[in-house]
């Protein structure tokens, strides 16, 4: 088993170099519990990164900044008031003058509310409660405009009713009416994550239960600025339920929403996908699955138009489960592991500035032995819409058919760059069914035969299973379904 | 040399092989997922959800083991059907959830895995992972859901699980009579737990039950809202 985890981390340390990822620089440094994360690149170049950690129990939020364009980071600075109470999910914003605003969650005897901590360029100063204290009262969203005005919204409990999301707008000397635009009555509205466009308007990614038995959709609300009002919300109509954890939001060159979410097929045993869809300024294309069990979804879109996207994925040696970072672009939507983790890489958010992308993301030991990590990406220089693709892709095709299969499938691949292939069958436990191939392929189109036996030669059952090509540090995944 | 070094390596070895580790078992079964809303939780708890009680102290204590330096492989958790309080369109408070967002049920809560469990423990259970443990080990085992007795004033009681079955208080302990350990502590949240003591005093073992009620009484919580009349007031 430990050899397999050195395989798998000597693949993942070549895919930094291979795909000039910076190798990863620790931004914490304080081997305790981590949890959520977030950061933001000042106008001045300056990154700074915020997160919850210390003690599963009483986390508190804590911020490091870099001058450097990450080489280096400050000693970490609890920024939450010291005190009993415990604070987490907190989101950054970096404004004009070197000003920062953080806000966060902070729960007390079992109720919640959202707490703002300012930077002036100079201290922190002390916490704002700009919320009601209500149970589950947690920090969504924090977004700012080109005019420096800043949005935070928070979900809201609204017993027996269900949740929808506040939010605020915070300017210098003035916090808002607490604004409410959706009832949660009959069902539920919340968004995740929230853009503004260049004149101000608003795009969030959310999600949306129609009435209080149906499935959750993920959805995209708007506020458009000039008049004020929110649009009535886009539902992606999916009949699967949409999670949060994977929701994202972000703008086109010509200023349109695109939006990944993560939906979850069936709970018990998992199986879930990451999707995306973008808008055309008319209506939302058909969600278009970029890979199976995914997490943590992030993305942001280059000069070319070309999106970027890390998530969580989790890969199996034995029975031990590990999760590492993949990234991908709309370029093929082909996977890079790029972490090597020995147990979980996870809580991605990944940002990009003057070309180049940012990563920051939590790797750890263990459930209380993790730290914050920073890498980097400068992408190539090319001029916009030259079409030019930045990376190579490894596997051109990889297609099964017939899908659903009754007695054998046939598996194709076509690998541009030879390399070792693992092609390996999952069943949706994510326990390793079959492997099919494993071996140095040079480049060509190859085919495999699957026969619904597993290691054993014995029939599996009637169901979902997933299909995952490895070569060298790209993955791909298809799902195969079988009907005997 | 050669020899020194070797024997600092042994010894070494030796040292992680017997050191002793903390163990824990929480279990909380079938109330957390299953149950009549108009039966007696529901009475009692108005307006109030299952998984404000249930899970949330589960996953809590969970946390709170992680804070005390438990291994996460040596916490071993039985809740409902087996699966995290995880909705879908809800973002959980932090102090409720997997610090890395993993999971934390291992296992659903019926009696089967309860007993591969607790079985585990004393005999070791490789398919399972569980390990045997040793007289130098320390095992915490929480209970929670609903707890019934034989009879009214009667002292053999029960605790829940899943699929409408019960473990019995002489079954728990027999079950906790196998195992090793330096010592146990059993801290018991349901109704009647407080029958629990005499058969685990029964065993002569080095063991700490803590328990939410007497024998012949409800366990209510002990919180602020305005039910049952127990709370502890905040103000």
């Amino acid at each position: 088993m430990k050899s397999l985890l050195i395989v798998l981390a000597l693949l993942s340390m070549s895919s930094v170099f291979a795909q000039n990822w910076s190798q990863p620089i620790n931004v914490s440094n304080q081997d305790n519990t981590k949890n959520k994360l977030d950061f933001c690149v000042d106008n001045s170049g300056a990154i700074h990164c915020v997160w919850m950690g210390g003690d599963p129990i009483v986390y508190q939020i804590y911020y490091s900044r870099s001058n450097d364009s990450g080489l280096t980071w400050s000693i970490p600075l609890q920024i939450s008031d010291i005190d009993v109470y415990t604070r987490y999910y907190p989101k950054i914003i970096a404004a004009n003058s070197g000003r920062l605003l953080v806000t966060y969650t902070c729960t007390y005897e079992g109720t919640e509310t959202i707490r703002l901590k300012r930077f002036d360029g100079m201290v922190w100063g002390l916490e704002q409660t700009i919320s009601a204290s209500q149970i589950n009262s947690i920090n969504l969203a924090l977004a700012i405009d080109y005019c420096d005005r800043v949005y935070s919204f928070w979900q809201v409990y609204e017993n027996p009713n269900g949740y929808k999301f506040n939010y605020v707008v915070i300017s210098d000397d003035y916090i808002s009416q607490i604004q409410s635009p959706f009832s949660c009555s009959p069902g539920n509205n919340l968004v995740y994550s929230v853009v503004a466009d260049s004149i101000g308007n608003l795009h969030c990614s959310g999600s949306r239960r129609e009435t209080s038995n149906s499935v959750v959709n993920a959805c995209y609300y708007r506020y458009n600025i000039s008049n004020r009002e929110w649009l009535d919300p886009v539902s992606m109509m999916n009949q699967y339920n949409a999670y949060l954890d994977g929701s994202d939001v972000t703008l086109s060159r010509e200023g349109l929403p695109i939006m990944t979410w993560r939906e979850v097929l069936n709970q018990n045993p998992l199986n879930d996908r990451s999707q995306y869809s973008q808008f055309d300024g008319q209506s939302w294309s058909n969600p278009y699955t970029i890979s199976e069990d995914p997490w943590y979804q992030t993305m942001v879109v280059d000069a070319n138009n070309i999106v970027h996207l890390v998530q969580v994925e989790k890969f199996y040696s034995g029975s031990t489960l590990i999760k590492n970072l993949v990234y991908y672009t709309s370029d093929g939507w082909e996977g890079v592991i790029i972490t090597n983790s020995t147990n979980i890489a996870t809580f991605p958010e990944l940002r990009i500035c003057n070309n180049i992308l940012y990563i920051v993301y939590v790797n750890s030991i263990s459930v209380s032995v993790a730290d914050i990590f920073f890498m980097k990406r400068v992408l190539p220089n090319t001029s916009i819409n030259d079409g030019l693709n930045i990376d190579p892709v490894t596997i051109g095709l990889f297609t099964a058919y017939p899908n659903p299969f009754r007695e054998s499938i046939e598996i194709n691949y076509n690998l541009n760059i030879g390399g070792p292939v693992y092609l390996d069958i999952f069943n949706t436990r994510g326990q390793l069914v079959r492997t099919l191939c494993k071996e140095y392929k040079t480049s060509g189109t190859y085919t495999v035969m699957w026969n619904g036996c597993n290691e054993h030669g014995k029939i599996v059952s009637n169901g979902i299973y997933y299909c995952r090509i490895q070569v060298g540090n790209r993955v791909k995944t298809t799902k195969l379904v079988f009907v005997k | 040399m050669k020899k020194c070094v070797l024997s600092l390596v042994l010894l070494i070895l030796v040292v992680q092989f017997f050191a002793a580790e903390k163990y824990a078992v929480l279990i909380t079964g079938q109330a957390a997922d299953h149950g009549d809303p108009t039966g007696s939780w529901a009475l009692a708890n108005p307006g109030r959800t299952r998984h404000t009680e249930f899970w949330y102290d589960t996953a809590m204590l969970f946390n709170m083991l992680i804070r005390q330096g438990f291994e996460e492989e040596n916490i071993y958790v039985l809740y409902g059907e087996g699966l995290d309080y995880d909705p879908p369109d809800i973002t959980m408070p932090a102090i409720y959830l997997h610090p890395l967002h993993g999971q934390i049920t291992d296992y659903r809560a019926d009696r089967e895995h309860l007993e591969a469990v607790l079985t585990g423990l004393a005999e070791g259970n490789q398919e399972l992972e569980i390990p045997q443990l040793n007289d130098d080990d320390f095992l915490f085992l929480w209970t929670f859901d609903h707890g019934d007795h034989e009879s009214a004033g009667s002292s053999v009681v029960n605790l829940c699980l899943m699929d409408n079955v019960v473990i019995w208080d002489w079954e728990f302990a027999a079950f906790l009579e196998q195992i090793n350990a330096q010592k146990k502590v059993v801290w018991m949240q349901q109704c009647y737990s407080g029958g629990f003591i005499d058969d685990l005093e029964a065993l002569h073992q080095p063991i700490v039950i803590n328990t939410a009620s007497h024998y012949s009484t409800f366990a209510q919580g002990a919180d602020n809202i305005p039910v049952n009349e127990n709370e502890v007031l905040s103000e």
